[in-house]
């Protein structure tokens, strides 16, 4: 067997290797996913982040001893979920206590110029940061990060609605000589060459998130621009081309419902067109979020999860790649929400720690030292495991927040077929890359 | 007794990891592994309770005889003197 990547630091400085016992009985342990490649099967371990590679030809009963000692094999009581609670606990004991937040979601505008109808913010009060607020944000920023590189996010509403929030806190922050760099959720309309440039120059932006809902019929549909433009869907595109030539990094974000899955199988082949090959294009396919009941469903939640393999299928058949690359370490957080170096800053100063915010979600502003202490706990606190879990792969990659909206969406079949399929394209092109480096 | 790096006793269902606090790699954090009883010779030595003592403490607690309890504390003093918890 050859080992591309070995255990994380803490799961190993914890468990260490597995002692190998002839004649013990060993079973595969559930922490693990396989994938095929051309030289082999791919093996991960979920937990301790381990890769290996099961040269073909060779088999399983072979590599008994190291696959018992990187904790692959396991004896048939050995309790993976315990194992997964002492490495989480150990890992939160490790974690240093920082005073200082470097990590913020700024929404410059709760405004926007799309009218999607999936939109959680539909129906909310557009609010949009003035001059002031964002000085006094810039200010804010400095002062709580302590010296430390800080990463921003901009978020809206549409962010680019409103670009003068944007100058006037990363112009605070340089003067600050604060050191940042930030990506963007945006729909793409108003990222036209200019802001491109303004934005990778002032703002330090690396990466956008761009929603596209289809080809140009349903994309023009559902997005509803408020500017009533008919060319919106080539502006986009032409935009998201503009950006990947001046070096941004785009992740086309497609959210899939039962009503566009069959559109969103044309619109991979005209993004294909467009930018495969490019450097820094990325696709995720997601599905839908439940709104309000707007949501064409699939009648089982095996269709969404087979339709979604599919598209991701096609698009990694052009070469595209998902974003996000293969996570070693186990989670001991589920997101920003649940950590203290986080916050999400809203047009008017409130501070909330998640951006599916509820006006009794605010846990203090911009201008007083006081938090909601209560609030702020009560979203780290984590709920037990469903049954499903133990039996999961997935299991180490999952913290489930008491709190979090879409808890109820977890561990349902759909999210564990997506979750896994997703993950051994993460194995694929992690071993892929690691073997063009070797070669290079 | 002098430490030479801040750390603590971190509970992991019933086993315990001597963890560092101070600034460095997740793998230089974990110090050591312990269980109860060693837990408790850790501490113990730490509060300047000499080998001897501990070796009595463990003979009065557990039933063990002197040779397994003198092995116990040489190890787990051995190993905090290794890992940089306690200074000889």
């Amino acid at each position: 067997m050859k080992e591309i990547y070995p255990a994380v630091s803490l799961a190993s400085a914890l468990f260490g290797r597995q002692r190998y016992e002839k004649g013990t009985e060993y079973r595969l342990t559930k922490h693990c996913v396989r994938a095929e490649c051309e030289d082999g099967t791919l093996f991960f371990h979920t937990m301790m982040g381990t890769l290996l590679l099961l040269e073909k030809g060779r088999s399983l009963s072979d590599q008994e001893q190291a696959l018992v000692e990187a904790w692959f094999l396991v004896p048939k009581e050995h309790d993976e979920m315990k194992a997964l609670r002492k490495l989480r606990a150990l890992a939160c004991a490790v974690q240093p206590n920082s005073r200082h937040v470097t990590g913020f979601t700024i929404l410059t505008t709760t405004d926007c110029n799309a009218r999607c109808f999936y939109c959680y913010e539909a129906g909310c009060k557009r609010i949009t940061m003035s001059k002031q607020t964002a000085r006094d944000v810039g200010a804010y920023i400095a002062r709580v990060s302590g010296g430390e590189q800080v990463k921003i996010h901009w978020f809206g509403g549409e962010p680019l609605c409103n670009p003068e929030a944007m100058d006037i806190i990363c112009d605070a922050l340089s003067k600050a000589g604060i050191s940042f760099v930030s990506s963007v959720t945006t729909n793409g309309y108003y990222l036209t060459p200019e802001l491109t440039e303004r934005a990778m120059r002032d703002w330090h932006v690396t990466g956008a998130l761009i929603a596209i809902d289809g080809t140009k019929e349903v994309y023009q549909r559902t997005k509803a621009y408020i500017e009533r433009d008919e060319t919106a869907y080539e502006r986009v595109l032409s935009n998201i081309e503009h950006a990947l030539d001046a070096g941004l990094m785009v992740c086309a974000r497609l959210n899939v419902d039962e009503a566009n899955a069959d559109d969103l199988n044309v619109l991979i082949d005209e993004l294909a067109e467009r930018y495969a090959g490019k450097q820094g294009f990325y696709v995720n396919i997601t599905p839908l979020q439940e709104i309000k009941g707007r949501i064409h469903h699939f009648a089982t939640e095996r269709e969404l999860a087979e339709t979604i393999i599919r598209l991701r299928r096609k698009k990694s058949g052009y070469g595209i790649r998902s974003l996000g690359k293969l996570e070693r370490k186990a989670r001991s957080n589920h997101c920003m929400a649940d950590v203290d170096v986080y916050e999400v800053l809203m047009p008017d100063g409130r501070i909330c720690k998640c951006e599916h915010f509820a006006d009794e979600e605010m846990i203090g502003n911009i201008y007083a030292s006081d938090r909601d202490q209560e609030k702020i706990d009560a979203w780290k606190k984590q709920r037990a495991f469903y049954p499903e879990c133990t039996e999961c792969a997935l299991a180490p990659r999952c913290v489930l927040l008491e709190k979090c909206e879409r808890v109820g969406e977890c561990c349902t079949e759909h999210v564990s077929l997506i979750g896994v399929d997703e993950l051994k394209e993460q194995m694929l092109l992690a071993y892929q890359d690691q073997k063009m480096e070797r070669n290079a | 007794m002098k430490s030479k790096a801040n750390w603590m006793f971190v509970n992991l269902e019933g086993e315990y990891v001597a963890v560092s606090v101070g600034e460095s790699t997740d793998a230089q954090r974990v110090l050591m592994k312990l269980n109860e009883t060693g837990k408790i010779i850790a501490e113990n030595y730490l509060n300047g309770i000499p080998k001897e003592e501990i070796v009595l403490k463990l003979l009065d607690e557990y039933e063990v005889d002197e040779q397994t309890a003198t092995r116990s504390v040489e190890r787990i003093v051995r190993q905090m003197l290794e890992a940089g918890i306690a200074e000889a």
